[in-house]
């Protein structure tokens, strides 16, 4: 058996005494889209940040492929060291930064030499339509254009595994299914580990793969489909 | 915005601001020959030199400021909480007594002494600015680039968001160095002279029988302030200062790791400088420790027992005139921000709010005078009323300000909305707007009173000014009563922060001073 | 608080502090308020008068109460100015904003304390001294006068008050006046000449009560100051003495002796209470008590009695205070371009 991307044993994490999620245990293998659907307050997003890095278990252990990265009140892998790219939702853009100082922000930091970062920023403009747009900052681009740069930047660093947080969430159904068609095209190119959280049952069909159910910070379903 | 709200708002702003400098105004118009007198060579040197003084204390206050803000507010800094309040003090002591302490302690006179007093004196507006500009970055942008190369990315993500509040921040220390005069002169009283031109336009008064001419020499002073007010003004209106988003995350402190200790003793340094050490110097003083005695816990008790006896007629006169003139200001500042923020007025009434600040305090304070002093007006220009009023000019423009800044960050369709639920103007505003702009008001109405209860320069023309504390102070201070008086200067500045901090703990909430 | 409420707030707290008694005189004190104020208490207690006195800074010293009188000659709320120095109670006299008086307290005065039209009376007076610090000077090295000051043994461990306020102001336009343009101009160059060193010859001070606690706390040697200002130092236990300056040699040139001066406004709302305060801290009696107390005021009168050390230079200055009130406006000016200059 391949070796687990993300493996998350007995996870708990909590705010303060309240509970926010777990336990959970998942093993996802790399190459994997996982869908993650439940109610408003489920769990889903603590869960893609306890994967990233952004938040401390209270109990149990993240590791990614096969490297310890969280443990109890311990980040052992800090977020940048943990190949993780992150699409939040509403974009979280960085509102002073034009489209390609973003994309290069990102690449900078992930060591891309100057021309590696034109190289790649071309190809990933390219990928999300935005090529001819690199002048311009997030406060012009439309809903649909300011959402695909959101994905150009989680992909900047090569991350191994990419965290969609409701990536559809803003935008109408055409850009829906444009975008979602983009996102499979890239993770099947990269070979991405895709944890893709999101409350649209309509989403959740257009998506192949795996579905797990969360509900009140528990897995209440794990099941395939194409 | 109801019109009879506006207009009387705007009837205090004119009376209270306006008047006293549109009567000096007046004085340089009746003779405006003497306007090309003012800047030969000598004042024009010492114009430079006040500019150099201003860039220097606003530098300092960015190197110091910036990070003490910054990680005292978005970091797990030890004890963030207990230097974040500390790191006040150094701005609400009044700035001789830092200067004083530090010429003390330190062998360093003239120039960069008076720089670096000045710049420790104004750096906690900057890391007030810093603070409040770092805890409005949503989570999620800063999680973006924590994910992208960690507290690095982070850091240079930030800055250029933070840059708007850092500078903003600058600009008022700016403001503030270039117009005291006190420090320089005290600094500088052994060693290499340090003139000023606040020197020259406190010298032009006195000489001058000519009004004209001393009001012209003021016009550089006031351009140069009005000059550092203006990006101000710029960043503000770009909305630099608002929060961003309506479905806002705040961002959850940040890790510095290993980071932390160094982190810790930058703060510890900071609020010893600022604070610790000058209040650590009253109490010595208090207690007896510049005395032939030595300190002890009974001097220090009956060095505040007399100063209480002597002058609790004065400490409570300031604090009433502060708790007046903050609670006039509090409210016409409102509706002023609230103008400024959503109204069609906003390029010409910023600046108005703006022109109070800039003017020097002898100015301000003869402007009063002579608006004041007239036989139908006599009981209201010896009684407090004066003092109040020209408090709440002298400092209106603050939580104007500050209160605009909260206004921008309301969404207008909340008042958009009670408005076609058939609420009025005035319900808006109040029930809507100042319900969510309970610490931007409480935060003006703060500064206010901490700046009336510093006041000196002014009041010592304004009659009933007299009996305040501080004037008291200064008046001790020379007498050189060393125990009693830094027993007094002690209780002022415990009065000064009492508001504050009553605000932060009864109600657990953090003043909002930005604007 | 309800909507309606909230805005009447503010005119609650105006009104609020809009009251309070009217006084029965209105005096503007330049002397130092802790000095004078137990003398107004004093006087309130006798008389039953309410009196509302008002004081100056020594920070802004004349500038604040002087600015104040002249901007409000058109409405004149003040009773009397009790100046603690007479050169600017000689300039309100020539701007016109006094009014004779001839108080019966005055007469035994010493004419050249009083003012020829009687618009102005001077009484318990300073004098200007050098203040020495006894452990930094020893005694066969005691600084004698003005030209000490210049001495190279005590180069950068000297000083003086920046002669644009208070006394020294006066101080440095009474030396225009005898020693004449020539020599004053050189001393007073001098001395400015010197700011832009690193260690200046003299150090030039915000303040007389500043240039005493550096030299009270050892920081400089010696400078020139105000007796009362002497007082201080003494009463506090540091080490000083007091030097009057230039009484010896050949023709001395004098110390400068400076009174503090009382004057009634023209046009004082409260005439009556005005002249009954003049004739009272005119009075021997206060004269003493300014003696006793802890300015130790010098008593113009030599049948006052006094507490050893409050004593008249032996040879005074021979100034006419007239000459120097008349001359301050245009001194001043040109002292200020001297000293105030970016070096």
């Amino acid at each position: 058996m391949s070796e687990s991307a993300i493996s998350l044993d007995q996870l708990e994490l909590r705010a303060g005494k309240h509970p926010l999620l777990g336990p959970v245990s998942l093993e996802v293998a790399s190459g994997e889209h996982v869908l993650i659907v439940g109610p408003s307050g489920s769990g889903k997003t603590t869960l893609l940040r306890a994967v990233a890095g952004l938040e401390l278990p209270y109990r149990g252990t993240v590791r990614l492929f096969g490297e310890a990265a969280s443990s109890p009140g311990r980040l052992e892998l800090p977020p940048a060291r943990r190949g993780v790219g992150m699409l939040f939702q509403s974009g979280a853009l960085w509102p002073h930064m034009s489209v390609r100082a973003t994309l290069a922000f990102v690449m900078k930091r992930a060591g891309f030499g100057r021309t590696e970062r034109r190289r790649e920023s071309a190809r990933l403009l390219e990928l999300v339509e935005l090529a001819g747009k690199e002048r311009r900052k997030p406060a012009t681009l439309s809903g649909g254009e300011a959402q695909r740069l959101a994905l150009a930047r989680a992909l900047a660093g090569r991350p191994r595994i990419l965290l969609l947080d409701e990536p559809l969430g803003p935008l109408d159904a055409e850009l829906r299914g444009d975008l979602l068609q983009r996102l499979e095209t890239v993770q099947a190119e990269l070979g991405l580990t895709v944890l893709h959280v999101t409350h649209d049952p309509d989403e959740a069909r257009q998506v192949s793969g795996r579905t797990l159910r969360l509900v009140e910070g528990r897995i209440e379903g794990d099941q395939r489909h194409d | 915005m109801s019109r009879t709200l506006l207009l009387a708002a705007l009837a205090c702003l004119a009376l209270a601001c306006l008047a006293p400098i549109g009567v000096m105004g007046l004085r340089l118009a009746a003779r405006p020959e003497v306007l090309p007198d003012i800047l030969d060579p000598r004042t024009l040197g010492l114009l430079m030199r006040t500019l150099r003084l201003g860039l220097g204390a606003a530098g300092i206050a960015i190197l110091l400021g910036a990070p003490f803000g910054w990680l005292v507010s978005r970091t797990d800094v030890p004890l963030a909480s207990l230097w974040r309040p500390l790191g006040l003090v150094a701005f609400i002591l009044p700035s001789l007594l830092l200067a004083v302490t530090w010429t003390v302690l330190v062998d360093l006179r003239g120039a960069p002494m008076t720089t670096a007093v000045m710049g420790l004196g104004t750096f906690p507006i900057v890391a007030l600015f810093t603070a409040k500009a770092a805890a409005r970055i949503d989570a999620r942008r800063e999680e973006a680039a924590l994910l992208a190369g960690g507290l690095p990315a982070v850091l240079r993500m930030e800055l250029p968001l933070l840059l708007p509040a850092i500078l903003c921040g600058a600009c008022f220390s700016f403001l503030f160095a270039i117009n005291d005069f006190a420090v320089p002169d005290y600094v500088s009283s052994v060693g290499r002279k340090f003139n000023v031109y606040a020197d020259e336009i406190f010298a032009t008064w006195q000489v001058d029988n000519q009004d004209a001419r001393a009001v012209a020499t003021a016009l550089p002073l006031i351009a140069l302030t009005l000059l550092a007010l203006l990006p101000t003004l710029w960043l503000r209106r770009r909305g630099s200062l608002a929060t961003v988003d309506s479905d806002f995350r705040r961002p959850a402190p940040l890790r510095l790791g290993r980071g932390r200790w160094p982190a810790l003793l930058f703060c510890l340094l900071l609020v010893s400088l600022g604070a610790f050490v000058p209040i650590g110097r009253l109490l010595w003083e208090a207690g007896g420790g510049t005395t032939g005695e030595g300190w002890s816990p009974a001097h220090l008790s009956g060095a505040f027992s007399q100063a209480i006896e002597l002058t609790h007629a004065n400490l409570l006169a300031s604090i009433l005139y502060s708790a007046a003139a903050a609670t006039l200001a509090a409210a016409v500042a409102v509706v002023l921000g609230h103008a400024i923020a959503r109204g069609r007025w906003t390029v010409l009434l910023e600046p108005l709010v703006l022109l109070s600040l800039a003017v020097p305090a002898i100015l301000f304070g003869i402007g009063n005078i002579s608006l004041w002093n007239h036989t139908w007006s006599r009981a209201f220009y010896s009684g407090p009323g004066l003092v109040i009023v020209m408090l709440l000019g002298r400092y209106l423009a603050f939580p104007t300000l500050i209160d605009a800044g909260a206004t921008t960050a309301i969404d207008p369709r909340i008042e958009e909305a009670a408005a076609l639920a058939g609420a009025g103007p005035i319900r808006r505003l109040f029930s809507i707007d100042v319900p969510s702009m309970g610490p931007a008001i409480a935060g003006g109405w703060v500064l206010v009173f901490v700046l009336a209860m510093r006041e000196l320069d002014a009041a010592i023309l304004v009659p009933a000014a007299n009996r305040m504390a501080m004037f008291k102070l200064y008046n001790m201070v020379h007498f050189g009563r060393d125990d009693f008086v830094a027993a007094l200067a002690l209780l002022i500045v415990f009065v000064t922060v009492v508001p504050g901090v009553l605000w932060t703990l009864l109600l657990g909430r953090r003043l909002e001073v930005m604007p | 608080m309800t909507c309606r409420t909230t805005p009447l707030l503010p005119l609650l707290c105006l009104a609020l502090a809009a009251c309070g008694k009217p006084p029965d005189l209105v005096v503007y004190v330049s002397l130092d308020q802790v000095f004078s104020e137990e003398v107004i208490r004093d006087f309130e207690q006798e008389t039953g008068l309410h009196v509302r006195a008002e004081y100056d800074t020594e920070a802004s010293k004349t500038v604040g109460l002087v600015r104040r009188l002249i901007e409000e000659r058109e409405s004149p709320r003040c009773d009397v100015f009790w100046n603690n120095e007479v050169a600017q109670t000689v300039r309100l006299a020539e701007l016109g904003l006094l009014s004779p008086y001839d108080s019966p307290s005055a007469a035994d005065i010493p004419e050249r304390f009083r003012d020829p039209q009687r618009r102005w009376t001077g009484f318990a007076a300073r004098a200007r001294c050098l203040i020495v610090n006894t452990d930094l000077v020893p005694p066969e090295q005691t600084p004698r006068g003005m030209d000490d000051l210049f001495d190279p043994r005590w180069k950068g461990r000297c000083g003086i008050a920046r002669p644009l306020t208070g006394t020294t102001l006066t101080h440095a336009v009474a030396l225009y006046d005898v020693l004449g343009e020539e020599r004053a101009e050189a001393f007073w160059s001098r001395i400015a000449a010197g700011q832009s060193d690193e260690t200046p010859q003299v150090n030039v001070v915000g303040s007389n009560g500043q240039l005493m606690r550096l030299v009270a706390s050892g920081t400089l040697a010696f400078g020139f100051t105000d007796t009362d200002d002497f007082n201080v130092a003494l009463e506090k236990g540091a080490p000083v003495k007091r030097v009057f300056p230039d009484q010896e040699g050949e023709d001395p040139l004098g110390t400068l002796l400076i009174p503090t001066t009382v004057a009634v406004l023209k046009g004082a709302p409260h005439r009556p209470a005005a002249e009954r305060f003049v004739d009272w801290i005119l009075s021997k009696e206060i004269e003493r008590r300014l003696a006793f107390s802890r300015s130790a005021q010098i008593p113009v009168r030599d049948d006052v009695p006094r507490p050893e050390g409050v004593v008249l230079p032996a040879k005074l200055m021979d100034v006419s205070y007239v000459s120097i009130g008349m001359q301050m406006e245009a001194r001043t000016k040109h002292l200020t371009e001297l000293f105030l200059r970016a070096r």
